[in-house]
């Protein structure tokens, strides 16, 4: 029964390589992107679609598949068909998806342009809302940062930035397949393991890995985690049939 | 249901809060540059200066590459590896002066300066360069770094939490180079060495900044490497 159990545990992770997979088309643009935002998207996703590797590291391979640029176009081309611009809420959003409108568009702000962010931390941000699109993992949704949320000294977690106390906030994630667990990964893996990416790009990943990995909160999703990145086990990847 | 963008917000226990304290360098706050978003007036030297043009031309050439870069926003533009290196001195007081110059709010772009200079760290000028850096008071928001983003839901915290990282991009940047440099020399079994001990006091030093996030971080590297 427990090998049963993994089994089919393991189908629905892999199946998560595959949520939302449909063909990969172009991806449209609505009207009212500005040219220079669809300029700036157009150009990060070139981008991320160049990177060649020859490793990857295990969980990157379940989520994504190999560090690859076609497989990037693929898993981000199969998720996200179409793009527009809203305001998503907030004067600090970058970009949201709204599933119950449609969960393969993306909706960007005028922030993706004006806040000045590294590329790869853009391209993070695009790369998490993808994963929110998949509506049979019920869109990926954010786990509710515990109750009380402390620090190793009894300190309330607060934000730096507002001073907000994260506590009961939907802020969080609890497995390394979630939005921010998936984008913690891809960027450790670019990080590590791009080979055709500048010092700045892998340097860039690192950093903003680094601090995604600080929103997933459950020990064990975390310790799995850490020791994904560990280098030993980042495996040179023949053509693997992922897909 | 909404499903936002967010990132990690950087946790701060409520004991670590500090005021603004002594140490921010002069000349830092003389000359901030803010600007309402859109207003891109310099936010990037391209015409070249009374002290660029002082420079050999092989150092003026690398300098209107990375003016290039930055305007393309190419992150992965492969001559950040292949040219932006062996900077003289010289094009590093251009850089620091370049990066002074540079609106407030454009992180990345300053951020991209203080990275160029240190992966060079050759001395304590350089080190010095870092070290201001580090003692900047926090931008307090991508926006306007004079002013804390609106809202404090739980929905803001999943929305802005990449923004903090890079609202903090040149302190990271920074104190990652300083402590990269101490690694390097470690390992090299240079820790005699008299540039180790102004590296290792710039960390000490940051511990004063008026700017939370370095302050952890340089409490948490002075730990690991035992030094505190």
């Amino acid at each position: 029964m427990k090998i049963l159990t993994a089994l089919l545990l393991a189908l629905l992770t892999f199946s998560s390589a595959l949520a939302s997979k449909g063909p990969v088309r172009e991806l449209q643009f609505d009207r009212d992107v500005e040219p220079a935002l669809k300029k700036q998207m157009t150009d990060d996703l070139a981008f991320i679609g160049t990177v060649k590797s020859e490793k990857s590291t295990p969980l990157h391979q379940k989520i994504f598949g190999r560090v690859e640029g076609s497989t990037y176009s693929e898993w981000f081309g199969s998720r996200i068909y179409s793009v527009g611009k809203n305001s998503c809420g907030s004067a600090n959003a970058v970009a949201c998806v709204i599933p119950f409108m449609d969960s393969n568009k993306m909706w960007v702000t005028k922030n993706y342009t004006q806040f000045d962010h590294p590329q790869i931390a853009r391209v993070s941000v695009i790369f998490h809302e993808a994963r929110h699109s998949e509506v049979q993992n019920g869109n990926w949704s954010h786990a509710t940062c515990p109750r009380p949320f402390r620090d190793e000294n009894g300190n309330d977690m607060k934000s730096i930035w507002t001073g907000a106390v994260l506590a009961g906030q939907p802020a969080c994630d609890v497995t390394p397949y979630g939005s921010y667990g998936s984008a913690t990964i891809f960027l450790k893996n670019i990080g590590m393991n791009c080979a055709n990416c500048t010092e700045k790009v892998k340097a860039d990943a690192d950093l903003f890995g680094t601090d995604q990995l600080g929103r997933v909160i459950d020990a064990k999703a975390k310790a799995a985690m850490n020791a994904d990145f560990s280098t030993k086990r980042s495996t040179r990847v023949r053509a693997l049939a992922i897909q | 249901m909404f499903v936002l963008a967010s990132g990690p917000d950087r946790i701060q226990t409520t004991s670590s809060v500090k005021p603004e304290g002594p140490g921010r360098p002069s000349g830092q706050e003389a000359a901030p540059k803010t600007a309402p978003l859109g207003d891109e007036a310099g936010s990037h030297v391209s015409e070249p200066t009374s002290e660029v043009s002082m420079l050999p031309p092989s150092e003026q050439r690398k300098l209107s590459i990375l003016s290039e870069i930055l305007e393309s926003k190419n992150d992965n533009d492969p001559r950040y590896d292949s040219e932006l290196r062996d900077f003289s001195p010289e094009a590093k007081r251009a850089m620091t002066r370049r990066y002074s110059d540079t609106r407030l709010e454009k992180r990345n772009e300053r951020g991209t300066y203080v990275f160029l200079i240190g992966r060079e760290i050759k001395d304590s000028t350089d080190v010095a360069f870092l070290q201001s850096v580090l003692m900047e008071r926090p931008c307090l928001s991508l926006e306007n770094c004079d002013r804390a983003p609106e809202g404090h839901s739980g929905d803001e915290e999943h929305l802005g939490a990449i923004n903090e990282t890079t609202a903090n991009y040149p302190q990271l940047v920074s104190i990652r180079a300083l402590r990269h440099r101490m690694d390097e020399m470690i390992e090299a079994g240079q820790e005699s060495a008299p540039l180790f001990s102004v590296l290792l006091q710039a960390i000490r030093e940051s511990k004063s900044s008026s700017n939370p996030r370095v302050v952890e971080e340089a409490t948490r590297i002075l730990k690991e490497l035992k030094r505190e």
